[in-house]
């Protein structure tokens, strides 16, 4: 059977309409129907087959279907092939049987395709996971071996630093090394802490605060950051709230910090807020929005979705990893808060962190037979009558003066009254006055028990007789301390014990940790694997219990000990050890060790030792 | 030594759980305490393999050895290596040492 030359241009043109092809393709086609008309070997079959596999489209194959149907129709409907049709059929049955074939091995081969596709990445995946999972030991452990070398080279630093015997430009590279650990510190401490966040070993620790208290903290902690910038003012704006809350104070902290000191870092000039607002949702819990704004660098809109990426660090010439933020968000998830920010280039930024806190309702406020003067000198001190109206209310006997003389002759006025709190805000000069009439009023009887306060000093004057100074507002927290239990703690991180553990063994530390916390919760156990890395732990820090392993490779337990009773005498040290002879019993003792704490370790011994030092230290 | 760690490990799985710690707690303790027991044991089988291994850096090693295994809960053991680092008689140490390894 012969195409007509009509039939075979209408055919190349439908092949081009339905197809999109060149004409000359199309003409190939039509040749090779032909061919296969004529019962001679063609490439017919093959070509079609070979488009559906190779142009992956789901349309493709019903429409070659669609297209082959319409060849043989409109030849069927011909007057000219009327001879032809039982071939027509024949050859149309065959050709659409084939191509049927053909697909459902393609459908086949297509599902055995994605089988295997979805057994290499299941495959994969688990590889990938199991990858993290030791990359994340991997970080770890080499993190705790940088913590452990860097504590070493700090204690060296230090023992050197304490000799005093370098000058001049030695003293200074001396210097700027000790300070170039300590920001190697940090950094070795960012790769811990967000190892932990991913391994899911962060613990939520809940505990009763104030929040002007704890803000005031925060502000603490920049100090050193901000007075290497002096071009940038630090205002702290905190709502009043007399009541104390509920949450993971450390924590939260560890949050607000990471964005002040980010703050403080990208900003060159100009100002860093906090400010701190709080909206009840009902009477027991409230939202707290912290907000951290700058007139720094800003962020690009560009880079503002990657902030919370970690390792995103956008100025390299400004220090860090570029974890602060990441860690910061994963413990706010963690918190069940928000963060989130808002920044325009060359303005500064505005960070927000949002969550909501349980209102402490256990604990009460009794001021009654406390005697309190304000001396508020022509100063703008927000919330001071909320503070004083507060203080009133819970039976404080509150005086306020707005005259200096009037003040300081009242001061002076021999009086039956014996004042627990003096609080003075004033200007620089009237600081310093103030100061030099504290040194007088402490030696009178009336002043015994007094508690002088400066509050809003931003100035840069050193006072030498106020017992507190406050470069913001005292929180509310302060009046409630007596003289007796009054120290430069609260008495909130008195109760917080600050243990020491040293063992060259990491096991012994971390089962040691384990019983402590279990016992004394609100404990905080810091850990040596050697002397060295100890005693330059020792200097940084105040401890009130150490347990120190008697045999260790370098610096041995008992001139671990020497070193710290020269450092500072008053900490309990014992000696932890599995060589309990008498013998050895009897060198610990004479060595000045306070006791002998014996592997395998007993629990009771342990809090015993511990509840020692706690209760000595509540009496001092 | 892989008996004296799966030994040791099942041990302090009990011992720490008698006292009341979690299962997470003592999973990452037993992470830490089996990698801590594998390097003690590695250290005193090249000491032991070794001429140059002086009886104090052997003595130290049994040491920790002891304490490690007294803190993880297999006291019978941890005894056993205080005997040994007892013991004068050189060849009964390697002996048991070389049980152990």
């Amino acid at each position: 059977m012969v195409l007509r030359t009509e039939d075979a241009q209408q055919f190349v043109k439908w092949i081009q309409e339905d197809f999109g092809i060149s004409t000359h393709r199309a003409k190939e086609i039509v040749n090779q129907l032909q061919c296969y008309l004529e019962e001679e070997e063609t490439l017919l079959l093959y070509d079609l087959t070979y488009a559906i596999y190779s142009r992956s489209e789901t349309s493709l194959a019903p429409k070659i279907v669609h297209t082959v149907l319409k060849f043989f129709t409109h030849l069927y409907g011909q007057e000219y092939y009327q001879p032809f049709r039982d071939e027509l059929i024949k050859h149309y049955t065959n050709l659409q049987e084939k191509l049927f074939m053909q697909m459902l091995e393609h459908a086949r081969q297509i599902e055995d395709r994605s089988d295997s596709a979805r057994k290499i990445l299941l495959h994969t995946s688990k590889r990938l996971s199991e990858t993290l999972d030791t990359q994340e030991l991997m970080i770890a452990n080499i993190s705790h071996e940088m913590r452990t070398v860097l504590n070493a080279i700090y204690g060296y630093l230090s023992i050197v630093q304490e000799r005093g015997e370098l000058r001049g430009e030695e003293k200074s590279y001396l210097d700027k090394a000790s300070s170039a650990t300590t920001n190697l510190k940090a950094l070795v401490s960012d790769i811990l802490n967000i190892t932990k966040i991913n391994s899911g070993q962060i613990e939520i620790v809940n505990e009763s605060f104030w929040l002007d208290k704890m803000v005031l903290e925060c502000a603490d902690q920049i100090a050193m950051d901000l007075e290497k910038k002096s071009a940038i003012d630090l205002d702290i704006e905190i709502d009043f709230l007399p009541t104390k809350l509920y949450g993971d104070q450390n924590h939260i902290m560890e949050i607000i910090v990471n964005l002040l000191s980010n703050a403080v870092k990208y900003t060159d000039k100009g100002f860093v807020r906090l400010s701190v607002h709080h909206t009840p949702i009902s009477e027991k819990l409230i939202e707290v929005t912290f907000r951290v704004e700058d007139s720094g660098i800003g962020i690009h809109p560009d880079q503002i979705e990657h902030i919370f990426s970690p390792y995103s660090r956008f100025k390299k010439e400004r220090q860090g990893l570029g974890l602060g933020l990441h860690i910061s968000r994963q413990l706010a998830k963690k918190l069940d808060g928000k963060l989130r920010v808002e920044s325009t280039p060359g303005e500064g930024s505005r960070f927000e962190f949002v969550l909501k806190l349980r209102v402490d309702k256990h604990h009460s406020i009794d001021l009654t037979g406390k005697h309190i003067y304000f001396y508020i000198e022509n100063k703008e001190a927000k919330n001071m009558l909320e503070k004083i109206s507060f203080l009133q209310t819970h039976g404080a006997n509150v005086t306020v003066f707005r005259n200096e003389a009037r003040f300081i002759n009242h001061l002076l006025t021999p009086s039956d009254i014996r004042p627990d709190f003096i609080t003075i805000i004033t200007d620089k000069k009237g600081y310093a006055k103030f100061d030099a009439l504290i040194y007088y009023l402490k030696t009178l009887a009336t002043y015994q028990q007094a508690i002088f306060i400066a509050e809003m000093n931003q100035g840069d004057i050193s006072l030498s007789y106020f017992d507190r100074i406050f470069e913001y507002q005292a929180p509310l927290s302060t009046y409630m301390l007596t003289r007796k239990k009054y120290t430069d703690q609260s008495t909130q991180v008195k109760k917080r014990i600050a243990i020491l553990a040293v063992d060259d063994t990491e096991t012994n530390l971390e089962i040691l940790r384990m019983f402590i916390l279990k016992a004394f919760p609100n404990a905080t156990v810091d850990m040596a694997t050697g002397g060295y890395e100890a005693v330059g732990m020792f200097k940084i820090k105040s401890y009130d219990v150490v347990f120190l392993d008697l045999k260790m490779p370098g610096m041995d337990g008992f001139k671990v000990l020497e070193k710290l009773k020269q450092i500072n005498d008053s900490p309990h040290i014992y000696a932890f050890t599995a060589d309990v002879y008498k013998s050895n019993f009897d060198k610990v003792l004479h060595a000045g060790f306070d006791g002998l704490l014996e592997k395998p370790l007993q629990p009771g011994m342990l809090e015993k030792m511990i509840k020692k030092a706690l209760d000595e230290k509540r009496d001092s | 030594m892989k008996s004296v760690i799966h030994e040791t490990r099942d041990i302090a799985k009990k011992y720490l759980a008698e006292f009341g710690f979690e299962k997470d707690q003592i999973d990452h303790m037993i992470a830490t305490g089996q990698r801590d027991l594998e390097a003690l044991l590695t250290t005193l089988d090249a000491q032991v393999k070794s001429e140059m291994t002086s009886a104090e850096d052997l003595d130290a090693t049994l040491h920790a050895l002891k304490g490690l295994l007294f803190q993880m809960g297999n006291h019978p053991l941890a005894e056993q290596i205080d005997a040994l680092r007892d013991d004068q008689d050189p060849k009964v140490q390697l002996r048991m040492i070389n049980g152990l390894l």
